[in-house]
């Protein structure tokens, strides 16, 4: 049987023989009952009894999973202990597991009864996926209050992962792009959900709380196959710390940011608590609230710029018998106002503001929220459970329920008249997930399973898209195998989805009825040189079916003045994705470099039809969506160096080259070379970080394709100070961000807005967290 | 324990979907309450004699839809003075909602601008709101000799006390080229 290398540490005495050495994190003590061996007599009244201990905060173990050969698995009790009777004088596999934690495999050769200590590293906790070598996974972003990047948005922490950029809408709505794709292309998965919310808009951000989320990760492998067939940019998963992980009775989280510019405050508590001794059921409250006022740029405010957030989550996590049953609820809340000078509803007036070097109108700072703003709630309840069977064989199910509601309100053309809101959609999604996953069949680890949705889109008010009524169903197989110095992975999955879109004519309803189906797949192979280097080789096949706005967009898109008609003659985009990537990390160094080529065919994008559309506010231009094929190219890189323990540099490169394949153009509002340098200093009393960052000017773009033309480069400059208390068993720590050093003026090519202000001036924060 | 968890969760949903009750639905007919203006009606009268006319821009769906179903062209003769009234309606409503009305009575918000390269046409705006700045949903039209030309016409929207008579502030809720024959 071939078991996978784990990378715990494993120290042993000499009277119990071990296969193989494991590394970091697992330290195995064995008491043995007497020094003398009885030899010759088979012995199969053999006693082994143990307790498990979690080597992190030095707790007995409950519900760990033991299972020895091919006996029935036991479960520790709730002191930790477990008695295995009637073993035989030989050699036991024995594998060691609990929940969240990668099991490990240790070999026994019983000769009497024995007492063994197991103490298991409870802090590294890996779904699923087999970690074959020692590399840091540089995609993977622990969102810990004491990181630099902590108090942003969802968005923001995730542009910190290499190859990850924002395309923004002013300055307090981002979204991620992942190697220049977006919007319908980037898929984000919320505490194993699909984010479901009017995600085609450019200009609506994540409904995600940044402060219930412990994890960011960019997803890729064939693992995103498990969420998302049509991730043609990528997968992005968030997720909350992990409840059954809670390991104190209880635990109280206390964080406050405040920002200088915007004078805004985010605050958000955390309460954890490990409520049943006998029964195990955990619980998480988190509450978050952030308000803003105006921004301001090197040289003035921006008028109408505040924004204000509460969110609230609730989080259960039950253990019973070999179920792992969970409950989540989250709401989220948040209203943002739209800077004034960029709500733009005509050309002539679109081009008076572009040419003013400053916003028409000027201002001073303000908390008032006034109209235009966008108003989104997004509420989410996730039932889960994950019945593991045995230490190879588990089953998880998945409910799910996601409402969202997204209001834009306008400029108000008459106080008197309608106060509702201009845009007012209403999203339902309901989920059901259904997978099984099996490890160590002859070699393979798999898991497959089933994705079933509803979903339902209605407005009131202003039409841009229509209601439609959306079913899918989807299958999927994941698979991983390692042989020798190899790692191979497989993927596929199909999926069919059903459309009802409902147009209205003048009186006349007709129902447009829509049939896609399509299979996407995933292979590669990872080569270990050793256990510092690595390369891995992908292929990727992804489809992805028209979207309802892609197919039926009709209206002005407010604020840029211009009118979107979609095509419902579209054909689903296929994209074959090719990567190269290699990995190396020492003491000293850490290094990831990924190459890759993508041909996209059917590309769908929104692209000027030359027409002009007559309204009686003036005349509009038409953009149409259009789709032809298109390859795109880039590089994304890591370097890390240490200098000793208390000094490290980083350096991290990304670039992407898309064009256009029947003209050779270059394809529009790609992200331009992007540099990124920190120098980190640590010692006991304080740490501090220096960030430069080098935005280059897009040189790809098309004479007089845009409103105005790319803005040139820029520097910035940043820096983090941040100091730790620790107060017995709780924790203090304080910090100031210094952002924007220098206070540059610059405009950001990502920016929609940039045809209208500044990017954000100099910004001062105050971090507090406070942790018992 | 289980149960209780699965029941807080059952009636939390229910608590959410109760609340959607009153969500459109996907297969609704939309009822447009936002205020368009569909229909802008320029009437003129002949000082001197009296006589009445009228030209239309009508664009019932608003932006996007179909093209304007009227976009009529200023027919007027020359070197005469016209008295020009503004009336703007909402026809998506029924009966038609008079939009003017409104504007009227945030006069202090609005004002209109007339521009034209038509040779001697001059535009005089006679209404004002209550800060003394002008409004133009009447305004007086001289004209020149024979031409054709086109004449601009926006309605500024001018909030937050920002209107001080000059015509580059605010938003244009109304942006229109109408061809003008001067015979």
């Amino acid at each position: 049987m071939l078991y996978p290398k784990t990378n715990k540490r494993f120290t042993y005495f000499p009277f119990f023989k071990a296969k193989k050495r494991i590394e970091v994190g697992i330290l195995l003590l064995i008491f043995i009952g007497g020094f003398f061996n009885l030899r010759g007599q088979e012995n199969c009244n053999i006693k082994l009894t143990g307790v498990v201990i979690d080597s992190f905060s030095n707790t007995s173990l409950d519900f760990c999973l033991i299972e020895l050969n091919n006996r029935k698995p036991i479960y520790t009790n709730k002191n930790g202990e477990f008695t295995l009777t009637n073993l035989c004088s030989q050699k036991y596999d024995i594998h060691i597991s609990h929940l969240d934690c990668e099991h490990i495999h240790i070999i026994l050769d019983l000769k009497k009864d024995t007492f063994v200590v197991i103490y298991l590293d409870h802090i590294m906790q890996e779904i699923s996926t087999i970690k074959v070598n020692a590399i840091k996974n540089i995609n993977k972003l622990k969102i810990n209050p004491a990181n630099n990047n902590f108090g942003k948005s969802i968005s923001e922490m995730a542009s910190d992962i290499v190859g990850v950029d924002l395309l923004k809408t002013g300055l307090s709505i981002s979204k991620p792009i992942i190697n220049g794709l977006h919007s319908n292309r980037v898929i984000l998965i919320n505490n194993e959900v699909r984010q479901e919310g009017q995600n085609w808009g450019i200009d609506h951000a994540p409904e995600i709380d940044a402060h219930g989320i412990n994890e960011i990760q960019l997803i890729k492998g064939g693992e995103a196959l498990r969420y998302a067939g049509d991730a043609v940019g990528g997968v992005i998963i968030t997720m909350p710390k992990p409840i059954f992980n809670e390991q104190k009775e209880t635990s109280l989280d206390f964080t406050n940011i405040f920002s200088s510019n915007g004078r805004g405050n985010n605050s958000g508590i955390s309460f954890g608590k490990k409520i049943w001794e006998k029964k195990p059921l955990y619980l998480r409250l988190n509450i978050s609230n952030n308000f803003a006022g105006n921004l301001k740029t090197p040289d003035y405010y921006l008028s109408n710029t505040g924004a204000r957030e509460q969110n609230f989550s609730l989080h259960l996590g039950y253990i019973y018998k070999k179920n792992k049953i969970e409950a989540y609820y989250s709401n989220f809340n948040n209203q943002t106002a739209i800077f004034r000078g960029a709500f733009i509803e005509n050309s002539t007036d679109l081009r008076n503001a572009i040419n003013s070097n400053k916003p028409l109108i000027e201002s001073g700072f303000d908390y008032k929220i006034d109209r235009p703003k966008q108003v989104v709630g997004h509420q989410l309840i996730k039932l889960k459970n994950l019945l593991q069977i045995n230490a190879s064989n588990s089953f998880e199910m998945i409910a799910s329920f996601q409402r969202n509601h997204r209001q834009e309100f306008d400029v108000l053309r008459s106080k008197s008249s309608f106060k509702g809101a201009d845009f007012n959609y209403f999203i339902n999604t309901i989920t059901g997930d259904f997978s099984w996953n099996k490890k160590r069949f002859h070699g393979i680890n798999f898991k497959t399973g089933i994705n079933l949705s509803n979903q339902q889109n209605a407005f009131s008010g202003r039409f841009v898209i229509p209601g439609y009524i959306q079913n899918t169903i989807a299958s999927y197989f994941i698979s991983n195998l390692s042989h020798k110095k190899w790692k191979y992975e497989a993927a596929a999955r199909y999926d069919i989805k059903l459309v009802n879109a409902y147009l209205w004519s003048g009186n006349q309803l007709s129902v447009e009825k829509l049939t896609f189906k399509g299979a996407t797949y995933f292979i590669s192979a990872k080569h270990d040189f050793s256990k510092h280097k690595n390369i891995l080789f992908s292929h990727s096949n992804t489809w992805r079916p028209p979207a309802i706005n892609e197919l039926y967009i009709n209206g002005l898109h407010q604020g840029l003045a211009s009118l979107e008609i979609g095509d419902k003659n579209l054909l689903p985009e296929r994209a074959f994705n090719q990567t190269v990537e290699l990995n190396y990390e020492n003491k000293k160094w850490h290094f990831q470099g990924e190459v890759y080529y993508k041909y996209i065919e059917n590309f769908m994008n929104i692209t000027p039809n030359n027409q002009i559309a007559l309204t009686i506010r003036g005349a509009f231009p038409v953009f149409e969506y259009k789709q032809y094929n298109v390859y795109m190219t880039g590089i994304n890189y890591f370097i890390k160096y240490s200098i000793n323990n208390h000094f490290q540099i980083e350096n991290s490169l990304s670039y992407v080259l898309a064009t256009i394949v029947k003209n050779n153009l270059p394809l529009a509002l790609m992200p331009p070379l992007n540099i990124k340098t920190k120098l980190m200093f640590n010692n006991k009393y304080f740490k501090l970080d220096a960030e430069w960052i080098f935005c280059a000017k897009q040189n790809r773009y098309i004479e007089n394709s845009d409103f105005l033309p790319p803005p040139p480069s820029y520097h910035l400059f940043n820096a983090f100070l941040s100091k730790k208390i620790d107060i017995k068993t709780q924790q203090l720590t304080i910090g100031i961000n210094y952002l924007n050093i220098g206070n540059t003026s610059y405009r950001n090519y990502l920016n929609r807005f940039r045809y209208f202000s500044d990017e954000l001036g100099t910004n001062i924060q105050f971090k507090i967290i406070y942790s018992i | 324990m289980k149960k209780i968890n699965l029941t807080f969760a059952f009636v939390l949903a229910l608590i959410i979907l109760h609340s959607c009750k009153k969500d459109p639905k996907p297969q609704d007919e939309p009822n447009n309450d936002l205020e368009l203006i569909t229909t802008v009606e320029l009437n003129f009268e002949d000082t001197l004699n009296g006589t009445k006319s009228k030209f239309i821009f009508k664009d019932l769906d608003g932006e996007g839809g179909n093209a304007p179903s009227s976009f009529d062209t200023i027919k007027l003769e020359s070197n005469k003075v016209y008295k020009c009234s503004i009336k703007l309606y909402d026809e998506t409503k029924s009966p038609k909602k008079n939009v003017g009305e409104e504007v009227l009575k945030e006069a202090d918000e609005h004002l209109f601008v007339f521009e034209s390269n038509s040779s001697g046409l001059i535009f005089t705006i006679k209404d004002k709101d209550k800060n003394n700045l002008p409004l133009g949903l009447e305004s007086l039209w001289k004209t020149g000799a024979a031409n054709k030309n086109t004449v601009n016409i926006k309605l500024k929207h001018q909030t937050d006390g920002i209107k001080d008579g000059t015509p580059n502030k605010g938003e244009s809720d109304i942006d229109l080229n109408f061809q003008i024959n001067i015979n």
